[in-house]
Formats: C-alpha cells, structure tokens, sequence
C-alpha cells in the first residue's frame, strides 16, 4: 500500500476536483489555469510543480514557483547576524514528508520541458535527493540546478540541508502571494499587495517588525530582479503574537488556502524576488553560519542555476 | 448560487453593526467601510469554513452549514469582530448547526475512484469517517488539503499543540484501521 500520508493528499485532490473546494471563488482571478482534477499518482503537491502554474485566487491557490538565480546569494548582502534559518518551514505536517527509501537520482542534465506531464525532477520524489544537477520549471522556464549530497527537499518548494530537524541552512523557491501587514498580530489581515516584484518589496519594507536591507538590483539568468535581507527581531515575543506565530508572508500551493509561512525571531534571510517572463518568483536562502560549508553549498547551487 | 455568490449579494446593504454610523443592530444601510470589511471576511472564510466543515461532517452538508454560519456571522457581525478569532467562532457556529441537523450521523465522505487511483486504499474514507470529529478535521485539513498547523488551529479554534495531538492520535488510528504499519 502506497503511503498513507500519499492516499491522503490524492484522496483531497480528488476531493477538491469532485466538490470544487478549491475552485476559484474568491475575489482574485487565478492567473491562468487552476490545477483541479486528478493525475494519478502524483501527488497534489508534486502535481503542483509540474504545472508550475502561479495560479491564486483570494482563497485558492495553485501552483509553485520555481526560479533561479545565477549570481550567488551570500554575496555581501547578509546581515552579519544573520542566522538563515528563517523559518521557511511551516508545521510539523507540512514538513514531515515521508519518504519511500528510494533516493532520488538526478536528471541526465535534460531540462523539464514546461508541461504540466513533465516531472520537475529537483521536488520529484523520495525526500532523500543524490548529488546531480536536476530540472525543475520555474515559471514556466525550464531550469536547472546542481543539489550536492546530502540535501533533503520538502514538499514541491523548498531545500534543507540534510534533515530538517538538524538542518542548518536552506534554499526555498516561493511564489510569494501576499505579505501580513502585521506579523505578530497576522489575524488584522494581509497587506493585499501586487503582482509586481516592487510590490512585493514595498510589501516587506512596510511589514511591522520585520527589518529588511536596501533593495539592490539583480539580474539573474537574464531575468530583473532585486535582492534583500530580511530578519525578524530577536526581541519579538512570540508568546504575545496571535496563535504564537510570526507570519511572514504567504505562498502559493497547491491546495485550498495560500500556504502561511512563518519565521522565528532573531532569524534572517537573504531573498531575491525576480520578474520571471512578467511573473514574481522568490527564491530565500539561509543558512546559520555564512562561513559554513553549508552556505557554501548554497552559493555552489545557486551558482549552478541555469535556464535550460 | 454558491454561498459566496449570496453573501456579496447580500452585501449591496451591509451587515448590521450596533453602534456605526450611528445605526442601531438591525438596520439594514449601506455602509462602504462596513461592507468591504464583511466582504473581505466572506472572500477569507467562506473557503476554509466549508473545507472545514466537509471535513467535520461531509461534503453534502458543508455547503449549506457554511451558508447559515456566513448568514449568522452577517447578522451579528459585531459580535463576530468582537471575537479573538473570527473566523473560528463562525466555524463552531455552522458546527453547531450541523450538529443540530445531523444528530450525530456519520459523516458521509466520497468514495475513492479506486479505477482511477487504484494505489489508494478503498477502506481509507470509512477510516476517516471513524475517527473522532476533531481527529477527522485536523486528518484531513493538514493531510488532504494540506493546511499549515497555524491555518488549522484558527479555524476549528484551538492551540496548535491540541492540533497536534488530534492529529498524532487520529493517524495513529487511521494507521491502524487501515493495517498500515508506516508513516
């Protein structure tokens, strides 16, 4: 029998296909098709890749982003205190993924052709992922990186370096759909930004308690972008904040509701937002020691982005 | 009509709210800030509560259960704000009218294509449907539809922790039922 925690997420796809759960009914058009219906035996959030659809409604999202950078990410722009481990996990569901006990081998260096039937190899999957270089869409643009061993990857978005539990760095791809205005106390509502990656940069700058770093340009692969840190302040009480999370942001998935990202105080990440052929994409990175052999791992894979 | 579709109908006039606008409850006025904050609320909560509720107790009834608790929400906005948690106290509202309707009947849950999706097991939505209520809410919100913890506790109302547990002790029996040994 197929993993439970696998039938689960079918059986909610199928689910949502049937009843429509997902089905775009909130005030925000998706931005091109929805995912409803049922592949097989993908997953929901492996299918999500697959179709690399940025689609969000208010309330129903679809689809993950995928992108790359080509310069590395550590380049002088960290804070100095900063300690990556900005919370790119999210709960203890959403990152207990199981694994079959196959690890994953990389692609022959083919890139994932822009399809909704042509897996992204990089989040295609056991949780254990071997040293290669995979593909992956971003956006709708097939690409390519280099994972070196060890590498764990969690649901269809994001990279630790080994297992979560112990990880001591990361590398997300994000479609950032909107920021909290308010982090700490995220039940007075999200700040409703736009789909522009100025938008979104305005959106940061203006979140309550979060510090972020000058924007700088970037241009990575040929594609526009800006870079920043951000960091949430160790003083913040998680206690006093509602539900006790700091909601950062939230991210397109593929399911119901925008997935809720939330971070721990005294964490930092360094994030780029690109304009990826007019559509956003963020890629976050981090890692508890800049001088470790894990961010160098980082700024090797991000280096190895490429477009294929 | 979907629920959705009612509510901004509903909301060329605005919920009632003591003390606007200088309007006593009841009063029906069009109130712009008033309307786009229920609006803004309805587009949030009207998804989550009927995933939640079909969870709880079907999909047959999740419909309707979100459509009366939108409607109470509309008619005592005021005491919905008030609230810590909005969108968990209309949750337990439509819960509350489910319970009254169901009188405790098990909920009904779709079949598993199995010609479709023959990898996944047929007994798996009796299973669901044997777990305690707030087992299956949290099962299927984290696992099916792949809610955050976060997403999870607000809505059906409770500490992260409580979600955690509901989850650990509903797997655990789910895992059972099915006579699978993993996860």
């Amino acid at each position: 029998m197929s993993d439970l925690l696998e039938q689960l997420r079918a059986y909610g796809r199928q689910i949502e296909a049937d009843f429509g759960v997902d089905a775009a009914e909130g005030p925000a058009p998706a931005e091109s098709g929805s995912v409803v219906g049922g592949s097989r035996s993908v997953p929901r959030s492996r299918r999500s890749a697959l179709v690399l659809v940025a689609a969000a409604t208010a309330a129903v999202v679809f689809g993950t982003s995928l992108l790359l950078p080509a310069s590395p990410p550590n380049g002088g722009s960290t804070d100095d205190s900063s300690r990556f481990a900005l919370g790119t996990c999210l709960s203890a569901a959403a990152c207990t993924s199981p694994g079959t006990g196959v690890v994953g081998q990389p692609s022959a260096g083919t890139t994932a052709p822009a399809t909704a039937q042509a897996a992204p190899r990089l989040f295609d999957g056991s949780p254990e992922i071997g040293p290669g270089t995979y593909g992956f869409v971003l956006q709708g643009v097939p690409m390519e990186i280099t994972v070196p061993a060890g590498w764990v990857r969690h649901e269809d978005f994001y990279l630790t370096a080994g297992p979560e539990e112990t990880s001591d760095g990361f590398v997300s791809f994000l479609d950032v759909t909107d920021v909290y205005i308010d982090p700490c106390n995220w039940s007075a509502g999200k700040a409703g930004i736009g789909p522009a990656v100025d938008d979104l940069v305005a959106g940061l700058q203006a979140q309550r308690h979060t510090v972020t770093s000058t924007p700088k340009p970037l241009n990575v692969a040929g594609f526009a972008g800006t870079e920043l840190t951000i960091s949430i302040p160790a003083d913040v009480d998680l206690s006093a904040c509602y539900l006790g999370v700091y909601a950062l942001w939230t991210i397109a998935v593929d399911g119901p509701l925008d997935r809720q990202i939330d971070s721990q105080p005294g964490t930092s990440a360094t994030v780029w937002i690109l304009d990826v052929n007019g559509k956003r994409a963020v890629i976050s990175v981090g890692s508890d020691d800049p001088a470790s052999t894990t961010s160098a791992q980082i700024t090797e894979m991000l280096g190895s982005l490429k477009s294929g | 009509m979907t629920p959705g579709m009612t509510f901004l109908l509903l909301l060329s006039y605005g919920p009632p709210r003591n003390g606007t606008d200088g309007c006593e409850r009841g009063t029906l006025i069009p109130v712009a800030a008033v309307t786009d904050e229920f609006a803004e609320f309805v587009a949030s909560a009207e998804p989550r509560l009927r995933v939640a509720l079909a969870s709880a107790f079907g999909f047959d009834v999740a419909e309707d259960a979100t459509a009366e608790a939108l409607a109470f929400a509309w008619e005592h906005w005021d005491r919905v704000l008030a609230s810590d948690n909005p969108v968990g106290y209309v949750f337990a509202v439509g819960r509350n009218t489910v319970r009254r309707s169901l009188r405790r009947r098990p909920p009904r849950l779709p079949e598993v294509r199995s010609a479709e999706m023959p990898w996944i097991e047929p007994g798996l939505p009796s299973a669901l449907g044997r777990l305690s209520e707030r087992q299956r809410e949290v099962v299927m919100l984290l696992h099916c539809f792949q809610w955050t913890l976060s997403e999870v506790a607000e809505v059906l109302g409770m500490s992260k922790g409580t979600v955690q547990v509901h989850e650990r002790r509903g797997m655990v029996r789910l895992r059972r039922d099915l006579g699978c040994g993993d996860v």
